[in-house]
């Protein structure tokens, strides 16, 4: 009986051992990429983003490598004299996946419908009514709008087709090289190839689209050859398919900045020379090579350099990195270790500092960094990682936050400058205010002069930096790796596009 | 009981390495050659030697400074949980057997409910509803370690409440909690403390399992020094190497120490196994 049982036991486990050796086939019709799967309509709201990489929705509008808006789905546009009306001719010959018709009307149901479901886009967008009239749409605005075109970029603004919802009501039926066929939950989403697209036959018949949760997995997946290509691996991965024979990576640098904001009514944090400081004891040359394995552009301007509104000339207060320079300058100013205890103290109260991050790449290190660096300042500070720091940066109950951002969203300055340095900005943790800085933002919400808006995006940066009430640390470049035999895939700076209509596999 | 002179040599000898690794860790903290925490990005992911004896982290800290700083996190921890767990379970177990009734029902029915979850699923709830930490982790599994104890102090209360010493106590008119202590404690203490040293190893393997996770200490602590160096497993192996036999050599030691003491202390019970 017992060697009965032994027998079966080394049986089932030959077999499970031949189980992992399996390798999934991939065929060339088929591209396999590892990425976030969800729902694709872009009025589902927080992963709005998810119709448009896959190249399900397209919008009106979209922005090239330098983050200018370009026509996309459109012959042409103008805007009337007062700034209140656009005027908006379509291409002709465009349909949906459901062979639907691509016109004015169809448009303007599609909007209606995105902003009665979404705030932010009926926020962003503006819209008061619109007209249609064949392929030309007429739309008039709240107010005065500049970045109506911009907005119109945003994975919300895609154009579904709202005759064809499914049965829950989602809108999965869009302009897109490739339709949805399948999606199942934080798993996968299968895709076929719409060969009525504008542009062209889709060079691959089918996708699918993995959702790999685990970032070493996904490595792990690619190096097998399970996937094709795949997103959002970790730094540390990179060097696993950069410059590895079989294998090659895209990158763009991106609007995400890395940065530090100072909770500013708390006792240190809230004076400006304690900041400075703080600043003088970031090494961000070291953590964008570091820490983030090369991925990082170090930035001291809010806004990256190649953009109008970025560049280091803008924050000439922000120091250095200078860990001896930072000890002089708190000895200067009344911080001293009278106690002895390792601990520096200001009018008797000992520094220290909680600081607050979350786990996306690059933040979890550039605390610790940053933490070790404080306590050789004398600064006990820890470091909590939480999953998200949204209810604890509201609650004030924090001293300092790294935090990652992207500040370009729709190629346009405004909303990030709004919602982070406006005084009661939803974004504004830190409780900054300053009536000059509001003053500049609200002439830049309704400029129309791109000119004018680069001059004073770049004025308001000046004037938050001056007091170093923020720290910005690096840029962060973005990533994919893939197999060298797939075409047409690369990583966009504005991260809302990835699959295309010439995406395959050689 | 007849223990063989081979037997008892072993528990000396085992005993012995557990007594000097637990007093080790104390001081190992300070015997490390660099501090634990400090971050050098100018000696990010140096391999083994010259130095840094086992090589560095992602952020450049000294590996071996980080094993000797987490020796005392991680075995203390682990003692810390078999000892926690130990004590309120063998209270409640002793409660239950000796009162028997409704209480014990009840004790009983509690305790079946905590059984039936896997004990590291629960253990993770209870630390993520606690939120990180090493005192939330060791709270979390001794949370979910102490039903053991209680199960098996129990039946033993149970059998000895009918034995003749502790009728002819109760005859004597001693108070019930001064049979527990005096007579029926004592008596049951074998089993529990064999349970305890085998529930060391295990102890052990779920606190670095939580930190892995990073559901327990952010500082230097073996399973979370596992979680940081994974996604670097291929390019720097020792990042992970070093910890994981730290964690696989203590687990082994706790292991034979455990099996040791119970072919001394428990000769019968050496086909138990825990439920851990």
């Amino acid at each position: 009986m017992k060697k009965t049982i032994v027998v079966l036991l080394a049986l089932m486990l030959v077999l499970s051992l031949c189980a992992c050796g399996g390798q999934q086939k991939t065929d060339h019709d088929t591209f396999v990429f590892g990425d976030y799967v969800g729902n694709v309509d872009p009025a589902s709201g927080a992963y709005a983003w998810v119709g448009m990489r896959t190249g399900v929705m397209e919008s009106l509008f979209k922005f090239d490598e330098k983050l200018n808006v370009q026509k996309n789905l459109v012959e042409d546009y103008s805007v009337s004299d007062d700034g209140m009306t656009w005027t908006i001719v379509l291409k002709k010959g465009i349909t949906f996946q459901s062979g639907n018709a691509f016109d004015a009307e169809a448009v303007k149901a599609s909007l209606e419908r995105t902003c009665s479901m979404q705030a932010r886009a009926d926020g962003e967008l503006k819209i008061a009514s619109m007209e249609a009239d064949g392929l030309t749409l007429k739309i008039t605005t709240r107010e005065p709008n500049p970045t109506l075109p911009n907005c119109m970029c945003d994975p919300y603004s895609g154009i579904v087709d709202v005759k064809s919802l499914d049965a829950d009501g989602n809108a999965t039926i869009g302009t897109g090289p490739f339709k949805l066929v399948e999606y199942v939950e934080n798993e996968r989403m299968e895709l076929d190839a719409y060969d009525g697209y504008w542009q062209g036959k889709p060079a691959s018949r089918h996708i699918t689209i993995r959702s790999i949760s685990d970032l070493d997995a996904s490595s792990l997946a690619l190096q097998k050859g399970e996937l094709d290509a795949c997103y959002g691996l970790s730094y540390d991965a990179r060097d696993l398919f950069d410059g590895v024979s079989g294998f090659k990576i895209s990158q763009a640098a991106t609007s995400r900045v890395y940065k530090i904001y100072f909770n500013h009514e708390h006792e240190f944090t809230g004076d400006p020379i304690f900041r400075k400081a703080v600043c003088m004891a970031v090494d961000r040359d070291s953590y964008a090579t570091v820490l983030v394995n090369g991925a990082g552009t170090p930035t001291k301007s809010t806004f990256p350099a190649a953009t109008a509104f970025g560049g280091d000339e803008l924050a000439a207060n922000t120091p250095d990195y200078d860990l001896e320079g930072a000890k002089a300058l708190l000895a200067e100013n009344g911080y001293a270790d009278t106690d002895g205890d390792g601990i520096i103290e200001k009018d008797g109260k000992s520094v220290s500092l909680q600081i607050i991050t979350y786990g996306r790449t690059g933040l979890p290190q550039s605390s610790q960094a940053l933490a070790s660096a404080l306590k050789q300042l004398g600064i006990d500070a820890t470091v909590e990682q939480l999953e998200s720091t949204e209810e604890r940066a509201n609650a004030g109950t924090y001293d300092l936050s790294v935090y990652a951002e992207v500040t370009l969203p729709t190629g346009d300055p405004y909303s990030y400058i709004a919602s982070n340095y406006k005084t009661g900005g939803i974004q504004n943790y830190g409780k900054y205010s300053d009536p000059e800085v509001d003053a500049l933002i609200e002439e830049l919400a309704v400029e129309f002069d791109a000119d004018r808006r680069a001059e004073l995006a770049r004025q308001i940066d000046t004037l938050v930096l001056a007091d170093n009430n923020v720290c910005n640390m690096y840029h962060l470049n973005m990533y994919m790796a893939m197999k060298d035999t797939v075409e047409d895939l690369v990583q966009s700076p504005v991260d809302y596009y990835h699959i295309t209509y010439q995406t395959r596999v050689k | 009981m007849n223990v063989s002179p081979g037997t008892k040599r072993k528990l000396t000898v085992l005993l012995t390495i557990f007594i000097l690794l637990c007093i080790f860790s104390l001081f190992s903290g300070k015997l490390a050659p660099h501090d634990a925490e400090f971050v050098d990005l100018s000696a990010t992911k140096q391999p083994p030697g010259g130095e840094y004896p086992l090589g560095t982290d992602g952020l450049g800290r000294c590996i071996w400074s980080r094993i000797l700083a987490g020796a005392s996190s991680s075995i203390f921890a682990s003692l810390v949980i078999v000892v926690l767990s130990m004590a309120f379970g063998c209270a409640v177990g002793i409660v239950s057997g000796y009162s028997g009734g409704v209480v014990d029902e009840v004790i009983m029915r509690i305790v079946d409910v905590f059984l039936a979850f896997p004990g590291i699923v629960l253990s993770i709830a209870v630390a993520g509803m606690l939120g990180p930490g090493l005192k939330n982790g060791v709270l979390a599994l001794a949370a979910t370690g102490w039903t053991q104890y209680a199960r098996l102090i129990r039946s033993y209360v149970l059998s000895l409440r009918q034995e003749n010493f502790v009728k002819a106590a109760r005859l004597n008119g001693q108070s019930g909690i001064s049979i527990l202590i005096r007579h029926i404690f004592p008596n049951a203490i074998r089993p529990v403390v064999v349970t305890g040293t085998l529930h060391l190893s295990g102890a052990m393997l779920g606190i670095s399992g939580l930190s892995f996770l990073g559901l327990s200490s952010s500082s230097a602590e073996w399973g979370s020094m596992l979680s940081e160096g994974r996604s670097l497993m291929q390019k720097c192996p020792w990042m992970v190497l070093y910890p994981a036999l730290a964690i696989f050599l203590v687990t082994i030691l706790f292991n034979l120490l455990g099996d040791s003491v119970r072919d001394v202390l428990d000769p019968s019970g050496k086909n138990r196994t825990l439920n851990n």
